[in-house]
């Protein structure tokens, strides 16, 4: 039978890919912006494991908002990268030092 | 004149000629690899094979359990149970001559099967696998020898799959999930936005089909409909619509490689040690919240987010609107060389704004004409 390990097993892989993403592309802020989906995925993914072995709804509502904040985190991601690109571009992070971070 | 000497030394091949010389005499010299399964080194004198029990032809064990053979053993390796089978624990291979000289009635016997050939599989022979080997080769097996002989660990190993429990459903979502974690390694390493764009579609269905397995059925619609139908597509559309160069976004990966992946095996060996504690195991198998409440999945939330949750759902409504407000803010742009009509200005437009009466001064030639 599919346990709840088998479910927050499946999250650290697809978190851990993410996070290996996000360090691997350091020159496509497109990717980064999709590693960061799939880290949110990876959450969810646990959320609704929690949510349907421990019998709260609570854990699925959440998986609900996070869709929303996440679809929102996105669109304004984009809308930034298109304006930077138009000014600069470039979409490589490391020529977007002129803060000198 | 140096130069000379190097240019006739390269002119002779003398290089050359010494490589080819310590090829030649490695070539003549007695070789000490041998083609394994075809050729095998000598045993050793010591060496008594593996334990096996044998049977007459009509298929008998001939063990009567007289215990002799546990009694002479040095290693107490053999164990007599009557009413079962002899069972030989071979972990130490300390068969010596003692075993094979009592076993009168013949429970332990050898065969010539090279000894590290059973090492690395199971190094404890039970009765079951005995008889298993014993049976394929029931004409010849009172002779002392045996020389084709399964490997003994089988049987066992397939039997420890049959134990976990395959259901359909564990295959389906080790399925899915081989497909989520194939499909996201391709979100990450793909060389083209657009291939990362499409992988991540895949990863996010094959997700929403775990979750369908669990009943999470309004979650997985939704995600399909959400990320696959609006977020991906306007992925693509950014992706498409700027002009990225794919190969220049690709330099220094190999750097940042060897730090990325450190890290994220740590954290996953980290994430899964904790998984594989014993309170994780404990949860057991899924039984559907939502039917146990007599609900479908949807009513299920849809009754939990309406009640308890109503004020962040509404906060999130807001949210998306005000993420709709500021996205189209940030990208829109004001250009100057275009005229555009602006039809309010145009209705409110009155006479004086347009017209404008001079008095122009009487000149000399209204004068003339006026008179």
């Amino acid at each position: 039978m599919i346990s709840l390990g088998h479910y927050l097993a499946l999250g650290a892989v697809l978190f851990c890919i993410a996070l290996a993403g996000i360090f691997i592309n350091r020159k496509n802020v497109i990717i980064l912006l999709m590693a960061i989906e799939l880290m949110l995925l990876a959450v969810n993914i646990n959320f609704v494991a929690f949510s349907t072995f421990l019998g709260d709804a609570a854990g699925q509502i959440f998986v609900f908002f996070i869709l929303t904040v996440a679809a929102a985190e996105s669109a304004i991601g984009l809308a930034i990268l298109v304006v930077l690109f138009r000014n600069r571009a470039t979409i490589n992070v490391e020529d977007l030092d002129s803060m000198k971070g | 004149m140096e130069k000379i000497t190097r240019y006739l030394k390269s002119l002779l091949l003398l290089e050359l000629l010494r490589g080819m010389t310590v090829t030649g005499k490695y070539f003549a010299k007695p070789k000490y690899t041998l083609q394994y399964p075809e050729e095998t080194t000598p045993k050793s004198n010591r060496f008594r094979g593996l334990h096996a029990l044998r049977r007459y032809p009509n298929g008998e064990e001939r063990c009567i359990a007289c215990k002799l053979c546990e009694a002479v053993c040095p290693a107490l390796a053999i164990t007599i149970d009557s009413g079962r089978a002899p069972t030989v624990n071979v972990g130490p291979p300390v068969t010596t001559s003692t075993c094979s000289s009592a076993s009168t009635a013949a429970s332990a016997r050898r065969a010539a099967r090279s000894i590290r050939s059973w090492k690395r599989t199971s190094t404890n022979t039970t009765s079951r696998s005995v008889a298993k080997t014993s049976s394929t080769r029931p004409s010849c097996w009172p002779l002392a020898t045996v020389t084709n002989m399964r490997s003994p660990g089988l049987a066992p190993r397939t039997q420890h799959i049959d134990e976990a429990g395959m259901t359909p459903e564990l295959i389906l979502f080790y399925l899915f999930a081989a497909v989520t974690a194939a499909a996201g390694l391709g979100v990450i390493l793909s060389r083209n936005p657009v291939h990362s764009a499409l992988c991540l579609v895949l990863t996010f269905f094959s997700v929403a089909c775990t979750w369908l397995l669990i009943g999470a059925e309004f979650l997985a619609i939704s995600l399909v409909l959400v990320y696959v139908g609006a977020v991906m597509v306007l992925f693509l559309f950014v992706v498409m619509m700027l002009d990225i160069k794919v190969v220049p976004e690709r330099e220094g990966f190999a750097g940042y490689l060897p730090a990325g992946v450190l890290v994220a095996v740590v954290m996953l060996v980290e994430v899964l040690g904790l998984l594989g504690m014993e309170r994780m195991q404990k949860v057991g198998p899924a039984i559907d919240p939502a039917a146990a409440a007599g609900f479908t999945n949807t009513e299920w939330i849809g009754r939990t987010l309406f009640t308890d949750y109503v004020l962040a759902f509404e906060v999130a409504a807001l949210i998306l609107t005000v993420a709709l407000i500021a996205a189209v803010m940030l990208t829109l742009r004001k250009r100057g060389s275009v005229r555009i009509q602006d039809p309010a200005e145009q209705a409110a437009t009155k006479k004086s704004d347009r017209l404008r009466l001079v008095d122009l001064p009487k000149t000399v030639a209204d004068k003339e004409s006026g008179a």
